[in-house]
C-alpha cells in the first residue's frame, strides 16, 4: 500500500529535528533486523517519497511518533518516552511572539520619543534621521558581520571577537534562555545535540547561528514596524511641528543634497515626500533668533516633513530588515533541511526505508538439544583387541581387501582372522540376517571369548566377534538396528567388538583417528549394552 | 505444492547439510554438530524479498534406514512411471509407524514439489552404502543436484563425480566453509537450472542478494568513515590543579586518547560484524588483540596497515604543491611555478615532522586555580590511513567468511597477510581519501566530507572483495 499523503511537509522545524536526534539515538540500542522490519514496512508505504528525502523522513518521523503514541500509552511514568518535539516547536513559536510583541513595543515607544512634541520645541528632523535611519544601517551592518562565516573572519584580526560582542547582545538569544522550559529529557537532547562530539560541531553552530539571527530579525522588523506606526499614529492624531537644526555649517542647500539623496528612491513616484528647499528655508531653527520659526511663511508647512521621514523610515529601516528576516528565514530553513538530511545516521535511515528488506535465515529457532559428545563416555566399554582369535563382520566394506586387513591386524595386534562376513553397504537386509546366524553358530554360546578387558587371555577355540566399520561415517540407526538384531542372536553376555577403521590415501586400512573412534564409542555407549565395546587394536593410543 | 521453488538438503548424517545452509542462508544460527543426527526436524530457511518469498531452503535430518527404507519400496514396485506414488505411499505408511522417522521427514518436502540437493564430503571415499539413499531420491522424481562439499581434504572428488553423475541431473563442487559470495551466487543460479519455473525467481533473488551484499557494504563503509571522523577529531581535555606536575598528567591523558580511539574502532568492528549477520561471532583475546588499544599504536602496525615514509612523504608534497599552486594561479603564472615547487617541500617537511607523534598534549590556560590540557585531535598523517587498513582487513574477513565457519577470527594470524590479501590502494583513491583527512584535520563540516569518505571506502571495500 502506497501512501502519498498531501499533507507532508517539505520542511522540517526545529522540534522534528530533535524528535529525529532522539529517535535515532533510541535506534543505536536496538537490533539492526528489527530495524530493518520497522522501516521497511514504513518505506513502501512512502514509496511515493522515495526521491524526496526531506518530506520522506518527516514521514517517517510521523509514523513512528504515532507508533511510539500508541505503544507508549500502555507504559507509565519514566518508561514512557515521549516526542517532546511538538513542545519545542510551541516554545520556539513563543520565543518568537515575545520577541515580536517586544520590538513593536519598543519601536512604538521609540517613535513616540522621537517624535514627541509638547508645543514648545519642534521635532527635530535630524533626531529621527539618526534614530531610524542611520541607527538601523548600524544595526544592518552588525548584522552582516555577525554571518560572516569562520572561513572569512580568520583572515580579519578580531573579527570573531566582535561577532562574540555582537553576539551577546542580540535579541535572538531568548531562544537560548527558553530551552531552560523543555523537559530534563529534551534538555539532554539538545545539549548532546549541540554537543555531539567535535565531530560534528560546525553542522550544528551553523544551525545555533541561524535561530538566533532569525529570531533577532523578528524583532527588529517589528521594531521598525512598531515605529512606523507609532509616527503614523501620530501624524494623524496630533499636530506635529518639525524643524532641522545643526551645530555643523549645513546651508538649507546643503541639507536639501542630503534630503534628495535620501529620497532618490521614491522621489519619480511619490515626489511629495522629497522635501522642497522652501520647507528646508521654512523650518530650519535657531536657538537665538526670536520666535521658533522665524523664516516660515505658513504655520501649516512645519509639518510637511512627515512623507519624508516615514518613507526614510520604511526604506531605510523597515524594508531591510524584512528582507534581512526573509534571508534568515531562508537559511534556517534550508540548514534545518539540510541538517536532516545529514544528521549521523539519516543516511542509514533512508537506506533502510528505499532498500529492499532481504532476509535469508530462518524464521523459527532450532527445536531439539543438540547431542553431547561427553556424555555418554563412562558407560561405554573400552577395549583393545590384541592376541585373540576373530571372527570378522565387515560392515560396508570398511575394509576393502580382506586379505590386506588380515595381515594388518595380524602385525598390529596378533588378531587371527578366522572367518569373515560382509554385511551393510550394498547388501540386503536378508544377507545382513543370515550373517547374524553365522555370527552366532560361529561364536558358539560358551563363555569363552566374552568379556575380557585384558587382551591375551581369550581362548582361540572361541573366537572374538570383532564389526569393521568406517571410522569416518558416523554410526546409523541402519548399522544399530543390526547390533541389536546381532545382540538377541547371541547370548547376553558375549562380547560384541566395533572396531572403526581410518583409510590411507593409497586405499588400505588403518587405524582411525582419535576423535572418529570418541564419536563411535560415544555413540554406541548410549545403546547401554554392557557387552559391546568401541575397540581399539593393541597399538592404538587409548 | 509451493508457489516458489523450495529445496530440501538432503544426505548421509554429518555430511555437511547444514554448513550449506548455514552458508546460504547467511544463517549462523544454525546448529553444526559432530554427533550424528544433530538436525532432527526439518527447518525452513526463506529467502524473502520485502516478505515475499523467492526460494525456500530446507534442512534436513540425515537418512538413517535408507537400505531398510529402499527394500520397502522395492517390494511394490511395479513400473518407473510408479515410483514416485510407490514413495508416496511409503509416506503414508510410516507417517506414524516410527520405523522410518527421518527418511518420512526428509521426503515430506521432496514429495511436496522441493528440488533435491544431495550433499556428500568429497573428502572420504565414496561407499556402498550411499546406494540406497541415492536410488530413493531418484524414485521421488524430482529434479535432483548433487554438491560435493569437500569437508577436509578433496581427495575423492573424482570418484564422487562419477557415482553421483548417475544419479543426480547436476553435479557441482561446493565448500561451505570456504564459499564467498560469488560461488554462493554461482550455486544460486544453478538451483535455477533444474527446472524451468525456477528459473526466473532464483535469478531474481541472485539480483536481490547483489543488491542487498552492495548496501550492506556501503553501510559498512559509512560505519568506517564516521569512526575515522570521530577519531580525526578526537579531542581529550583534563583538568589539573596549578601545582600538580604536568608530566604524570600527559601520561594519563595520551593513555585516555588511545583508550577512547581503541574504543571507537571495537564499537565499529560490531557494528560491521552484526551487518554481516555474525551475531554469534566468537573472537579469543588473543586474537582482538589486533583490534585493541594497543595494538593500534604499536609501531609494527603502522609497518603493516600504515604508509611507508616515502609513501607519506608524497602525501604531504602532493597537499603543499596543491597549496602552492594556488599561489601560482593567483598571479597568473608569474611565479614560474615557484610555488608549487616551494609548496610541494614545505608540505613533504611538515609531513615528515608530524610523522611519528599520534598526539601531542598542549597545555590551554590556567584559570580559576586549575590548569587545563588537551590530548587531540592528531595530526599525524599516518594515522587514519593505520585505521583504515586494519577497517579494510576486517572487513574483508567479515564479509567473505561463510555462516558456517564457526571457528574465532583470529586476525592477528592473518594480519601478516594483510598487504598480500588486500593490495595497495589504487591512485585515485589514495589520493581523494588523503583530501579527506586532509579536511577533517581542518575541522571542516564534517558530515559532507564523511560523505565523500564513505564513498571512496565503499569502492575500496568493492574491490578488496575482488
Amino acid at each position: 500500500m502506497n501512501t502519498q499523503p498531501h499533507s507532508i511537509s517539505n520542511q522540517p522545524r526545529l522540534g522534528d529535528l530533535l524528535d529525529l536526534a532522539q529517535q535515532l539515538r533510541r535506534d543505536a540500542d536496538a537490533s539492526g533486523a528489527s530495524l530493518r522490519h520497522r522501516d521497511r514496512r514504513i518505506g513502501q508505504e512512502l514509496a511515493g517519497l522515495k526521491h524526496r528525502p526531506v518530506p520522506q523522513l518527516l514521514a517517517w518521523l510521523a509514523q513512528v511518533r504515532r507508533q511510539s503514541d500508541e505503544h507508549g500509552g500502555e507504559l507509565q511514568g519514566e518508561f514512557r518516552d515521549e516526542f517532546r518535539g511538538d513542545r519545542v516547536n510551541v516554545l520556539h513559536r513563543l520565543g518568537l511572539l515575545i520577541l515580536g510583541v517586544a520590538g513593536l513595543l519598543a519601536g512604538w515607544a521609540a517613535a513616540a520619543v522621537v517624535f514627541r512634541y509638547d508645543g514648545t520645541h519642534p521635532v527635530n528632523v535630524i533626531h529621527v534621521l539618526a534614530v531610524f535611519v542611520l541607527l538601523q544601517l548600524l544595526t544592518l551592518l552588525g548584522f552582516g558581520i555577525s554571518l560572516l562565516p569562520p572561513s572569512v573572519t580568520r583572515f580579519l584580526p578580531g573579527l570573531s571577537t566582535v561577532q562574540d560582542a555582537l553576539g551577546l547582545l542580540s535579541p535572538g538569544k531568548l531562544q537560548r534562555f527558553l530551552t531552560r522550559y523543555l523537559p530534563q529529557s529534551y534538555r539532554e537532547t539538545v545539549a548532546s545535540l549541540l554537543g555531539r562530539g567535535r565531530a560534528h560541531y560546525r553542522l550544528y553552530a551553523t544551525l545555533d547561528r541561524w535561530v538566533v539571527a532569525h529570531s533577532s530579525q523578528i524583532f527588529a522588523v517589528m521594531f521598525n514596524l512598531g515605529a512606523v506606526v507609532s509616527a503614523l499614529y501620530l501624524v494623524v492624531f496630533s499636530d506635529l511641528a518639525f524643524s532641522w537644526s545643526t551645530t555643523l555649517q549645513l546651508e538649507p542647500a546643503g541639507m536639501q543634497g542630503w534630503t534628495d539623496a535620501l529620497s532618490t528612491p521614491w522621489s519619480a513616484f511619490y515626489a511629495d515626500a522629497r522635501p522642497s528647499l522652501e520647507l528646508i528655508e521654512d523650518t530650519r531653527y535657531f536657538r537665538l533668533k526670536e520666535g521658533v520659526f522665524p523664516e516660515a511663511s505658513s504655520p501649516a508647512g512645519l509639518g510637511g516633513w512627515w512623507p519624508f521621514l516615514v518613507m526614510c523610515m520604511v526604506v531605510y529601516g523597515l524594508l531591510p530588515r524584512i528582507l534581512t528576516w526573509l534571508l534568515a528565514r531562508f537559511r534556517l530553513r534550508a540548514t534545518l533541511r539540510r541538517i536532516f538530511l545529514r544528521f549521523p545516521g539519516s543516511s542509514d535511515l533512508r537506506d533502510r526505508l528505499n532498500s529492499e528488506l532481504v532476509e535469508t535465515r530462518a524464521e523459527e529457532p532450532e527445536t531439539g538439544q543438540a547431542g553431547d559428545m561427553t556424555a555418554a563416555h563412562e558407560t561405554t566399554r573400552d577395549a583393545s583387541l590384541g592376541g585373540q582369535s576373530a571372527l570378522v563382520i565387515n560392515w560396508s566394506a570398511a575394509a576393502p581387501d580382506p586379505d590386506q586387513f588380515r595381515a594388518w591386524v595380524a602385525d598390529a595386534a596378533e588378531v587371527t582372522v578366522t572367518a569373515w562376513q560382509e554385511a551393510g553397504g550394498a547388501g540386503s537386509l536378508a544377507d545382513d540376517r543370515r550373517v547374524m546366524q553365522t555370527a552366532a553358530g560361529a561364536t558358539g554360546s560358551g563363555t569363552a571369548g566374552t568379556a575380557s578387558d585384558a587382551p591375551g587371555d581369550a581362548a582361540s577355540a572361541n573366537p572374538g566377534l570383532m564389526i569393521l566399520v568406517k571410522a569416518w561415517e558416523p554410526p546409523m540407526k541402519d548399522f544399530l538396528d543390526f547390533l541389536r538384531e546381532l545382540r538377541e542372536a547371541l547370548p547376553a553376555d558375549r562380547l560384541i567388538h566395533v572396531l572403526p577403521l581410518g583409510r590411507s590415501a593409497a586405499g588400505q586400512v588403518t587405524a582411525a583417528e582419535a576423535h572418529q573412534r570418541d564419536l563411535w564409542q560415544n555413540v554406541l555407549a548410549r545403546l547401554g549394552d554392557p557387552w559391546l565395546s568401541c575397540s581399539r587394536l593393541g597399538g592404538e593410543d587409548a | 505444492m509451493s508457489e516458489h521453488p523450495s529445496f530440501a538438503v538432503v544426505g548421509h548424517p554429518n555430511k555437511g547439510k547444514s554448513c550449506i545452509v548455514s552458508t546460504l542462508a547467511h544463517d549462523d544460527s544454525v546448529r553444526i554438530g559432530e554427533l550424528p543426527g544433530t538436525t532432527t526436524e526439518c527447518r525452513y530457511y526463506p529467502m524473502k524479498v520485502d516478505g515475499e518469498v523467492l526460494y525456500s531452503l530446507v534442512d534436513t535430518p540425515g537418512f538413517q534406514r535408507a537400505r531398510s527404507a529402499h527394500e520397502w519400496m522395492r517390494q511394490r514396485e511395479t513400473t518407473a512411471d510408479r515410483r514416485p506414488d510407490v514413495v508416496r505411499e511409503f509416506l503414508t505408511e510410516h507417517a506414524d509407524s516410527g520405523a522410518f522417522p527421518d527418511e518420512c521427514r526428509l521426503l515430506t518436502p521432496i514429495m511436496e514439489g522441493a528440488g533435491i540437493l544431495y550433499v556428500v564430503d568429497g573428502s572420504v571415499p565414496y561407499g556402498p552404502e550411499y546406494d540406497a539413499e541415492m536410488e530413493i531420491l531418484r524414485w521421488t522424481g524430482q529434479p535432483r543436484l548433487a554438491l560435493i562439499n569437500p569437508i577436509g581434504t578433496a581427495d575423492h572428488i573424482e570418484a564422487w563425480r562419477t557415482a553421483l553423475g548417475q544419479y543426480f541431473n547436476v553435479v557441482r563442487v561446493f565448500n561451505a566453509v570456504t564459499a564467498d559470495f560469488q560461488k554462493r551466487v554461482e550455486l544460486l543460479r544453478a538451483f535455477g537450472q533444474l527446472q524451468d519455473e525456477w528459473r526466473q525467481p532464483l535469478q531474481r533473488a541472485v539480483d536481490n542478494l547483489t543488491a542487498d551484499r552492495k548496501r550492506r557494504r556501503e553501510a559498512a563503509a559509512r560505519m568506517v568513515a564516521a569512526i575515522l571522523a570521530e577519531m580525526l577529531t578526537l579531542r581529550v581535555q583534563r583538568n589539573i590543579g596549578v601545582d600538580e606536575d604536568v608530566e604524570p598528567a600527559k601520561t594519563a591523558i595520551i593513555v585516555e586518547y588511545q583508550q577512547r580511539i581503541a574504543t571507537l574502532e571495537l564499537h565499529v568492528r560490531k557494528q560491521v560484524e552484526a551487518l554481516y549477520d555474525h551475531h554469534e561471532l566468537v573472537r579469543q583475546e588473543a586474537a582482538l588483540q589486533a583490534l585493541e588499544a594497543q595494538e593500534l599504536f604499536s609501531a609494527e602496525a603502522w609497518r603493516i596497515f600504515g604508509l611507508t615514509r616515502m609513501q607519506l612523504l608524497g602525501l604531504g608534497a602532493l597537499g603543499g604543491a596543491a597549496a602552492g599552486g594556488v599561489i601560482d594561479l593567483a598571479v597568473g603564472g608569474a611565479s614560474f611555478l615557484l610555488g608549487t615547487l616551494i609548496g610541494s617541500g614545505v608540505g613533504a617537511a611538515t609531513t615528515f615532522l608530524a610523522a611519528n607523534r599520534l598526539v601531542d598534549v598542549k597545555l590551554l590556560d590556567t584559570t580559576m586555580g586549575r590548569k587545563r590540557l588537551a590530548a587531540g585531535p592528531t595530526r599525524n598523517r599516518n594515522f587514519p590511513h593505520v585505521v583504515l587498513g586494519r577497517a579494510r582487513l576486517h572487513h574483508a574477513l567479515v564479509a567473505g567468511r561463510s555462516h558456517a565457519q564457526r571457528g574465532t577470527l583470529d586476525i592477528l594470524e592473518i594480519k601478516e597477510q594483510a598487504q598480500e590479501l588486500l593490495g595497495s590502494l589504487p591512485d585515485g583513491a589514495q589520493r581523494r581519501l588523503e583530501r579527506a583527512f586532509g579536511r577533517l584535520r581542518a575541522g571542516r563540516e564534517i558530515t559532507a566530507i564523511v560523505d565523500e569518505l564513505a564513498s571512496v571506502i565503499a569502492e575500496v571495500f568493492e574491490e578488496d572483495e575482488r
